[in-house]
């Protein structure tokens, strides 16, 4: 075990948590821990800015709740990620939208002929499409609309993670004017549309079959108390858009950045850039090296917990569950373990490739089967990384990316960017 | 050992419940063709009751991260879970169900 493995009780009023085994032990206690909203928006730090991500971006999802509210939230929203769910939104909704995007953007060669495109603005339009699709808004098939809703959900989500990022104040101006339009052009007129469905199936108009699920279906139908006011609808389905279009999109940018080192050291692998069991180790290196792409994430420990290193987490004490930095055990992963390596044998443990990269314990990522698949033979991802491989992309040498600007004396391992803007060339034809 | 856990008038078709033949914690599932089954009812994934969960055809799916597993033989369909839940005999005698430990 190397230095950074081990379980760092600071100074200050946290406990961090990095070793792997000591994480596991702890994120599947039922009674050691609690998510608390307070804790991830660092009100403690910035009572101003916390308690705005609090009220207005975290307090209302289900991600943020523990006990029953949690758990009958969370079974409700699992089928629309069932096996089926997820097949028909593939391939009915993010290959067709990938394809056409990736259409347009090769039919518009700049006048030194060559395609370009930015990357975050493709995958998030895809993403987009996706998440639209479960948590049922209406009117998203077009352009315009998808763009406006894209200029909206990158604000909202850093206001939701605003603890991390530079300039707090100005990430949560921003957020709550997004979230404002969001609100009001988004979700509002499609609950409207849902309500007046409820309506019509209650009244034997239409059949419960011929609404597609979703989280506004549920909602207009008050399937969970929590539900019957739109405010918390909007809160739900908001996180519901961070979790999914930003970390679907950074794990694949992150993904083709790494490539970018790969195949330069390793030029015979550039035979399987398309081979979908090879993309999909090489998701699960980029999710087990930088998810959830912030330094850590917070829980509150409720009783006093002896961990299997020796740390003891006092009742009441904040802790740090830094997953990157637990994620590159060599006693797991290998002597390489803090390198991307999509040739990683599988661990013999039993741990997954992706190691804690999902989480784990009652808040394990909810997307997890849209990532790695029902079966985990890969999901959608692998096969947009299939796509994007085949069309050639390479950086744009003449558009460096930009990201977000975080608070550095956060992040203890490793700078993990959030990517803004990732510019792209496409070198090879349809 | 054979305990008496429910009986068919308390388990309709299609529905599924928790019972703790020798204090075992059991899944038990009728399915809508009228089989029962029985199995372990911690999900093997993070020990999650099962029988809180939905019984979808031949699947019961955790409630909390989505596993499935066919309760006719206990192997997941699903992920996270990847490893089975055990089963266990099921008979019944008249309105009885009966569960082997």
């Amino acid at each position: 075990m190397n230095e950074t493995m081990e379980t760092v009780t600071t100074g200050c009023p946290y406990t961090s948590v990095n070793r792997f085994e000591d994480v596991a032990t702890l994120m599947r206690s039922k009674t050691a821990i609690a998510h608390r909203p307070e804790l991830f928006a660092g009100v403690a730090a910035d009572p101003v800015n916390g308690e705005i991500n609090v009220r207005e971006f975290l307090q209302a999802s289900f991600m943020f709740t523990e006990g029953e509210s949690h758990r009958a939230r969370r079974k409700l929203l699992n089928p629309l990620v069932r096996a089926d769910a997820l097949s028909g939104i593939r391939e009915d909704v993010i290959l067709p939208e990938a394809q056409r995007l990736l259409a347009e953007h090769r039919s518009a060669a700049g006048p030194d002929g060559v395609c370009r495109m930015d990357l975050v603005e493709y995958l998030e339009r895809v993403f987009l499409h996706f998440t639209a699709r479960l948590v049922g808004l209406v009117d998203m098939e077009s352009n315009e609309r998808i763009e406006r809703m894209r200029s909206l959900a990158g604000p909202i989500a850093a206001g939701m993670s605003s603890a991390y990022l530079d300039d707090r104040t100005a990430v949560n101006t921003r957020a709550l004017a997004a979230k404002r339009c969001y609100t009001e052009e988004f979700v509002l007129p499609s609950l409207a549309w849902h309500r007046d469905m409820r309506a019509r199936i209650e009244v034997g108009e239409l059949s419960e079959s011929d609404v597609p699920n979703s989280l506004l279906k549920m909602a207009a139908a008050v399937e969970h108390p929590m539900w019957a006011e739109d405010a918390n609808v909007v809160v739900e389905s908001a996180l519901l858009f961070a979790a999914s279009v930003g970390t679907s999109t950074q794990s694949i940018v992150h993904t083709l950045v790494f490539f970018e080192d790969w195949f330069a050291l390793h030029p015979e692998d550039l035979t399987d850039a398309t081979d979908p069991t090879f993309l999909l180790n090489a998701l699960c290196e980029t999710i087990r090296l930088r998810a959830p792409f912030s330094p850590y994430t917070t829980r509150l420990s409720l009783e006093e917990t002896e961990l299997p290193g020796g740390t003891v987490c006092p009742a009441g004490e904040e802790l740090h569950i830094e997953w990157v930095r637990a994620n590159r055990d060599a006693e797991i992963f290998g002597p390489d373990a803090h390198y991307f390596n999509p040739r990683r044998p599988t661990p013999a443990t039993g741990t997954p490739r992706y190691g804690l990269g999902f989480g784990m314990g009652t808040h394990q990522c909810y997307g997890l089967r849209v990532v790695v698949g029902n079966d985990g033979k890969g999901g959608a991802h692998v096969e947009l990384l299939r796509m994007l491989m085949a069309a050639g992309i390479k950086p744009d040498p003449d558009n460096p990316p930009t990201s977000l600007r975080k608070d550095m004396s956060k992040f203890t391992i490793e700078d993990i960017p959030r990517y803004l803007t990732y510019p792209v060339v496409l070198t090879a034809g349809a | 050992m054979r305990y008496l856990v429910a009986t068919l008038a308390e388990l309709g078709p299609g529905s599924l419940r928790r019972v703790d033949p020798g204090g075992v914690p059991v899944c038990l599932t009728r399915l809508t063709d009228g089989e029962v089954h029985a199995i372990g009812d911690l999900c093997s994934h993070e020990e999650v009751e099962l029988s809180d969960g939905d019984l979808d055809g031949c699947e019961v799916i955790c409630p909390a991260h989505g596993s499935c597993f066919d309760v006719r033989t206990g192997k997941p369909n699903g992920l996270p879970a990847t490893e089975p839940v055990p089963t266990y005999p099921v008979s019944l005698d008249g309105d009885d169900i009966y569960v082997e430990i």
